[in-house]
């Protein structure tokens, strides 16, 4: 097991300095507990894989043997003796204050850290606040990403995930929690067990490959730093998360439906229009300008956010005719307005051609677009009849904000049991 | 002397058009000669979207009504429905002018037009006035003619729509070579043919869940005190089933009718459906198992919704000691299994349906109580027909259908 004897050579005024007079990007990707650090086992970062840290911190001594990363901390060795938490999160907690130091010294100089981490159990819900607000307080822009338990795990462990979960808000740049319920909703019968979780670790690879090449990359838009500070300008809020895939010669109109129909962007916990947005667009070398220009158009259209969106394209030589789409979006708390337009916003997901080519012939100008955003997206609501809602001829029947012909299991967030 | 009028019942409704033609001998029996049904085209929440689907099956049902009864039709009674009906009370109140105080017919008129006197916004029709009763100096009397006082006042309450709608729904009509000779609120049609007079007086709601729209209409004390519709019937369940489930809309149709329960019951839902391409045949590829559970689950969050928002709009008039009746459900939709219960709770009142009949009983069935309740309605109002028979235009016909 590493340690980080060589860090420590440095007095703090000196890795100050470095960090200062060090242009490149530091990035860290940590894990925590155990789904964290089956997740650092098995990501794969392509070709940027130098360029970004990986670490685990856990309890548990057999799950940090076999990890081939930069630094892995054990805690709380004097609390469980190497056993793991057993799901006490303040057993977690204190293992997690007592090496502080440790933990300081494993953060210090990052610029991105991504926190991965599964809620409900001990060493996550105790560690992944106190690393959170440590990464925090150093100054680096933290991203969580956190697995819900599932909901046959019981309702003691979901109580406990989602009070971590309101703690990480307050504490973490952006959370984006993973229920592992979806799991089971997108699994087909005969998906094993491994290849689900795989499927998950996979939303999240892709997530953290697709921020890093857009930092690090050169590429046909470029994204800064800077701008995603910005688009994290605020906490607390709900985060915004979805990627959608596409291949083939209608790449990029699959890559939106797709994304459209990411499972993340239906559940509860997750906010469906954003103030702030941050979508990251990959292709091989045939991506094209008028491609980009129509999945900007739409994925701001779709997410309400007009005033704030940052655009990045990167052109990845190993994909050929495949597009990947990422959407990282935020809320600002006080402001009512994103929150007003959930509804309108849902209510187009039943389109099942939501994007027709009519966005390309027909773009309505920015100016024109606030004053009658309401009426251009009644305008797009479009059914075919054979194939989507039924009420796609009437109009609409709004109650109270709320559109009525949108199933009320949906609007309740209520979870069907197929 | 003995005079027949012919009535046609027309309700261009959400899923069928149900055409109904009754005589009326000598003002008192209702007769029924011929039923024509059609299913719905073109009409999507009780509103005309496909002009010309919505007139050739309207018409269809009229001549096989025609033909069923061996008679042509000389009046129309047409009922109206959907969301943008709106109903207001209005009270009317004047000074008696006699100088004995006693109440002349004068001074009714006066009050009644005056509590009708409200005016609408552009693009809003009157659809119906439902009289409430009388009040002299704040007492309640049933007929003040004569009677002695200084002010009379008169609560109407006044059921408004969309012109345009009305209009798309009488030209329709118009467009057979027939006339309206009358329109009445479905709710109210509705009502009138499942509630008994004893149980208006008592107080009930009368809630008519149909395809595309759901009315209810609230009686007290006799009176009609309120009514309105809901853009949500069974359609959107069916609907909703379809999203969640992932099948297509017939298989919807078939879940919500076969297996759909408005409860989440327990006893059950854990058992598997078969979901099937070819019901008929043994399982192919493709075919898989849904949980009852999530039928149960989408199901019942539509209709829990529904009864919240007549709650809501009910508001202060959703006191059950003034509804000794409770609540009578009727309408297609009011066949799902358990939607009794969730009325009950949501609504705090004690929750009857309509009977089935097993047969094929026009009359008794409760898809057809609207339709029902219009002859009713035509029967109890049997004069309107020969005042108002003369042809004119529809702008015309609709001042004067929408001034009784």
């Amino acid at each position: 097991m590493d340690t980080f004897d060589d860090h420590s050579k440095y007095s703090e005024n000196e890795k100050h300095s470095a960090k200062i007079f060090n242009s490149r990007l530091s990035i860290h990707l940590i894990g925590i507990g155990c789904a964290g650090s089956n997740l650092i086992r098995e990501i794969s970062l392509k070709e940027i894989e130098g360029e970004v840290r990986l670490s685990v911190i856990d309890t548990d001594l057999n799950n940090l043997k076999n990890l081939q990363t930069d630094r892995n901390i054990q805690i709380g060795l004097s609390q469980t003796r190497g056993l793991g938490t057993g799901g006490d999160v303040d057993l977690g907690r204190v293992s997690a204050q007592s090496e502080k130091d440790r933990i300081t010294k494993l953060i210090q100089g990052d610029d991105l850290v991504f926190v991965f981490t599964g809620l409900g159990g001990g060493t996550g819900s105790g560690v992944a606040p106190i690393v959170t607000k440590i990464a925090s307080d150093l100054g680096a822009l933290v991203i969580n990403f956190v697995a819900m338990p599932f909901s046959f795990q019981g309702r003691n462990r979901s109580e406990i995930a989602e009070n971590s979960l309101l703690e990480l808000r307050q504490l973490a740049d952006a959370v984006i929690p993973l229920p592992n319920d979806i799991l089971i909703q997108q699994g087909r019968e005969d998906v094993n067990v491994i290849d689900a979780f795989k499927e998950g670790n996979q939303w999240i690879e892709e997530a953290i490959y697709s921020i890093c090449a857009l930092l690090l990359k050169t590429g046909l838009i470029n994204v800064e730093f800077p701008h995603l500070r910005k688009v994290f300008a605020h906490k607390g809020g709900r985060t915004l998360f979805a990627i959608g895939r596409g291949q083939g010669e209608n790449g990029v109109q699959d890559a939106l439906n797709n994304l459209i129909h990411c499972p993340l962007l239906h559940i509860s916990e997750q906010s469906r229009a954003a103030d702030h947005l941050l979508v990251n667009i990959q292709g091989g070398r045939g991506l094209k300008m008028p491609s980009i220009n129509h999945i900007m158009r739409t994925v701001t259209d779709r997410f309400c956010s007009m005033d704030d969106t940052i655009f990045g394209a990167t052109v990845n030589e190993s994909f050929e005719d495949e597009v990947h789409i990422l959407v990282l979006g935020t809320t600002d708390l006080d402001s009512g307005k994103a929150v007003a337009s959930v509804t309108s916003l849902e209510s187009k997901r039943f389109e099942d051609e939501p994007f027709e080519n009519e966005h390309l012939t027909k773009p309505v100008h920015d100016s024109k677009k606030k004053e009658s955003e309401e009426e251009t997206r009644q305008g797009e609501f479009q059914f075919d009849f054979d194939d989507t809602g039924y009420f796609h001829q009437a109009e609409k029947n709004y109650y109270k904000d709320q559109d009525l012909d949108i199933p009320t299991y949906h609007r309740r967030n209520i979870q069907i049991v197929i | 002397m003995s005079t027949v009028s012919t009535y046609a019942a027309i309700e261009i409704g959400t899923s069928k058009v149900v055409v109904l033609i009754g005589e009326i001998l000598d003002g008192k029996t209702l007769n029924l000669l011929g039923v024509g049904v059609q299913k719905s085209k073109g009409v999507r929440k009780g509103k005309i979207v496909d002009f010309r689907a919505a007139s050739h099956c309207t018409h269809t049902a009229i001549l096989e009504a025609e033909a069923a009864a061996g008679v042509k039709v000389n009046f129309v009674f047409l009922s109206q429905t959907g969301a943008h009906l709106v109903s207001n009370f209005n009270k009317g109140s004047t000074l008696v002018r006699s100088s004995d105080n006693r109440v002349t017919k004068e001074d009714m008129k006066r009050a009644i037009s005056d509590a009708k006197s409200k005016q609408l916004h552009a693009n809003r029709v009157y659809i119906h006035y439902v009289q409430n009763p009388f009040y002299l100096d704040g007492a309640r009397v049933e007929d003040p003619f004569d009677c002695q006082g200084d002010r009379l006042e008169v609560g109407y309450l006044s059921i408004h729509g969309d012109e345009r709608t009305i209009k798309d729904h009488i030209h329709v009509i118009n467009g057979i070579g027939l006339h309206v000779e009358d329109m009445i609120v479905a709710s109210v049609a509705s009502g009138a043919s499942v509630a008994d007079d004893s149980e208006k007086k008592m107080g009930v709601l009368v809630i008519d869940i149909g395809s595309g729209t759901t009315d209810y209409v609230l009686y007290r004390d006799g009176y009609i005190v309120k009514t309105g519709a809901v853009p949500i019937g069974g359609d959107h369940i069916t609907n909703d089933l379809r999203f969640g489930l992932r099948v297509d809309h017939e298989n919807a149709e078939m879940i919500k009718k076969t297996y759909g329960k408005a409860i989440i019951d327990p006893s059950d839902y854990d058992e598997k459906i078969w979901l099937r391409a070819d019901p008929e045949g043994g399982l192919t590829i493709g075919d898989r198992q849904i949980r009852k559970r999530g039928i149960y689950q989408i199901v019942n969050a539509r209709v829990d919704e529904l009864f919240t928002i007549i709650q809501d709009e009910l508001g202060g008039f959703l006191d059950p000691k003034h509804i000794g009746a409770g609540l009578i459900l009727t309408g297609g939709s009011s066949r799902l299994d358990g939607i009794e219960k969730v009325a009950g709770s949501c609504l705090g009142l004690v929750a009857t349906k309509t009977p089935i009949s097993s047969s094929a009983d026009p009359i008794n069935s409760p898809e057809n109580s609207t339709v029902v309740g219009l002859l009713t309605y035509a029967l109890k109002h049997p004069n309107e027909g020969k005042t108002r028979g003369k042809k004119k235009s529809l702008m015309g016909k609709l001042s004067t259908i929408l001034s009784f």
